[in-house]
């Protein structure tokens, strides 16, 4: 009797510590769980975090090309976005992402690449606005054709020396050739409108996926992107987009066409720009009045008030009210092409200026 | 006799699983606490960390604000140099939009100091007063609104030396000051 119920207790004993065992187990192996998903998502957070910063000092730092070394985040995907004013980029499939509605940031939709370049060119409405910050990566291919004509295409190759990732096609030809070998995506850049979307895609193409082969034709100020659609392109711009830009080399509205991912990521940023605009307007306003009462002192009828403020034919305080008129409706309707013309104005005026007056900028 | 021996023996087992849950007991408290301890530091390290990283950040913006930078037409603007007929408007630009230029600064205090000559101060009588010329100040307020100033609020500031250029000053060339730019960032 007494050895039956030794043998009962020896079991129940066995029993209680196996469930016991399991249940702290299975304690450990969930805390170990748990503590990987937070440590992946503390890495996601301080990569997005310092390449936030990365991008900051890109952004200030003009006309300066980073080479930004991700060779340990290969496997991970950087995604870039834009709507409705606001950016946002991050890392596919994790939490961590940044927003952004200041600065302007042109790059493909995805990245996947071991290095990163950011470069940053400032935009002009004739005066400073914002810098606009472009990246792209090692692996994301560029094709330009263009002829001698195509001033764009020699200034966006001479711009980008020192960049492995840009080529220019030197015929039509040439294009039937384009051998993307193992990078993640390309985009051709035609500034003839001859190539994109009239000649075949080129055979080696037809195995990417279609999100990875774009194309921008660039004509005058104006831009339509494509897609690749099975064998063949797909238009994305319903009608053209315009580029406001007062032309000129290292154009950075035409430039950032060049790296925006979509026509809508491009439109989401310049929008930015504007909004930027206004208020850099709006303190050249305060610059002009403060002009305007020193020569009101100084030489009320004097050549440089006549610029500034009394010469009914135009002035500089009227070319400036209609510039800022301008920047207001773009803004509220999204048609911006006026905002050229009335730069223009400024710009002559800013040179009759400063022959012998305060310049306006 | 035998009742009593097993009794003992039921007793001592029992004292026996009471002292081990309690040193258990002890152990996880002592796990725990250690845990929080650790937690909490690692915490304010990463607390100050993001306040460097966005002085950093904002010191950056305010150095190379397109809003403030000497133009030279269509020139590669001067470097480290603030025009003060734009900086002494640009607070009613942040007052005409706030919201903008808080998503720019976030909680900062940004001003500018003549330092170079003392007099005549440029641009604004501001400019040589202790204070500095107050371009952006917004502060952490608490529910009620008021400002909230406690112990444990930091401000991290840095000093840029710039020159300051007052085209309405000076005899048909702009006159220049040398002063700094003062960026303090709330913690």
């Amino acid at each position: 009797m007494g050895d039956k119920k030794a043998q009962v207790e020896v079991t129940f004993n066995w029993m209680y510590i196996l469930i016991a065992g399991g249940i702290i187990l299975l304690f450990f192996v969930g805390l170990i769980v748990r503590q990987k998903t937070v440590a992946e998502d503390n890495l996601a957070n301080s990569v997005v975090r310092i390449m936030g910063t990365i991008f900051t000092g890109a952004g200030v730092s003009e006309d300066t090309k980073s080479f930004i070394d991700t060779s340990g985040l290969a496997e991970m995907t950087f995604y870039f976005s834009c709507t409705n004013g606001v950016g946002e980029y991050g890392l596919q499939g994790k939490g961590a992402k940044i927003k952004n509605n200041i600065d302007p940031v042109f790059a493909p939709t995805e990245i996947k690449s071991p290095q990163l370049i950011a470069w940053s060119l400032p935009y002009k409405l004739p005066y400073k606005v914002i810098d606009l910050l472009f990246i792209t990566s090692s692996n994301s291919l560029y094709y330009l054709y263009g002829t001698e004509d195509d001033a764009i295409i020699a200034d966006f190759q001479v711009a980008t020396q020192g960049m492995t990732n840009v080529f220019t096609l030197q015929n039509p030809s040439e294009y039937s050739d384009v051998d993307p070998q193992q990078n993640y995506q390309i985009r051709v850049v035609d500034a003839t409108g001859t190539i994109i979307p009239n000649l075949p895609l080129p055979q080696r193409l037809e195995r990417f996926d279609d999100e990875r082969v774009t194309a921008l034709v660039l004509q005058g100020n104006k831009a339509d992107y494509y897609q690749k659609y099975g064998r063949g392109w797909k238009k994305l711009t319903p009608r053209p987009l315009e580029i406001i830009s007062l032309g000129g080399e290292r154009d950075a509205a035409t430039f950032a066409a060049i790296f925006a991912g979509s026509p809508e990521s491009y439109q989401c940023n310049m929008q930015k720009a504007f909004k930027r605009l206004q208020a850099v307007t709006g303190l050249q306003q305060f610059r002009l009045q403060e002009i305007k009462n020193y020569y009101a002192l100084q030489e009320p009828s004097g050549e440089c008030m006549t610029l500034v403020s009394t010469n009914p034919q135009g002035n500089a305080e009227m070319a400036l009210q209609v510039h800022y008129g301008n920047i207001l409706s773009c803004l509220a309707s999204g048609t911006c092409l006026q905002l050229v013309e009335s730069a223009q104005s400024l710009v002559d005026i800013n040179h009759d200026l400063s022959l012998n007056c305060i310049p306006l900028y | 006799m035998s009742a009593t021996k097993k009794n003992k023996k039921a007793q001592i087992r029992i004292t026996e699983t009471v002292a081990v849950l309690f040193i258990f007991f002890i152990l996880m408290g002592l796990g725990i606490v250690f845990y929080a301890k650790y937690h909490q530091i690692a915490l304010r390290e990463e607390r100050s960390e993001l306040l460097q990283r966005r002085a950093i950040e904002i010191t950056l913006k305010s150095l190379y604000l397109p809003e403030l930078l000497c133009s030279r037409g269509e020139a590669v603007p001067e470097g480290g140099c603030i025009d003060l007929l734009k900086a002494r408007h640009f607070v009613e630009i942040v007052q005409q939009q706030p919201s903008y230029y808080f998503d720019l600064f976030s909680y900062s205090k940004i001003s500018l100091h003549q330092l170079y000559p003392l007099s005549p101060c440029y641009g604004s009588a501001d400019l040589c007063q202790e204070s500095g010329l107050i371009l952006y100040d917004q502060p952490r307020t608490n529910e009620e609104g008021s400002m909230e100033i406690t112990s444990s609020t930091n401000i991290e500031k840095t000093f840029f030396v710039v020159a300051l250029r007052d085209e309405t000053k000076g005899h048909n060339n702009p006159a220049y000051a040398y002063g700094y730019l003062e960026v303090g960032v709330y913690s």
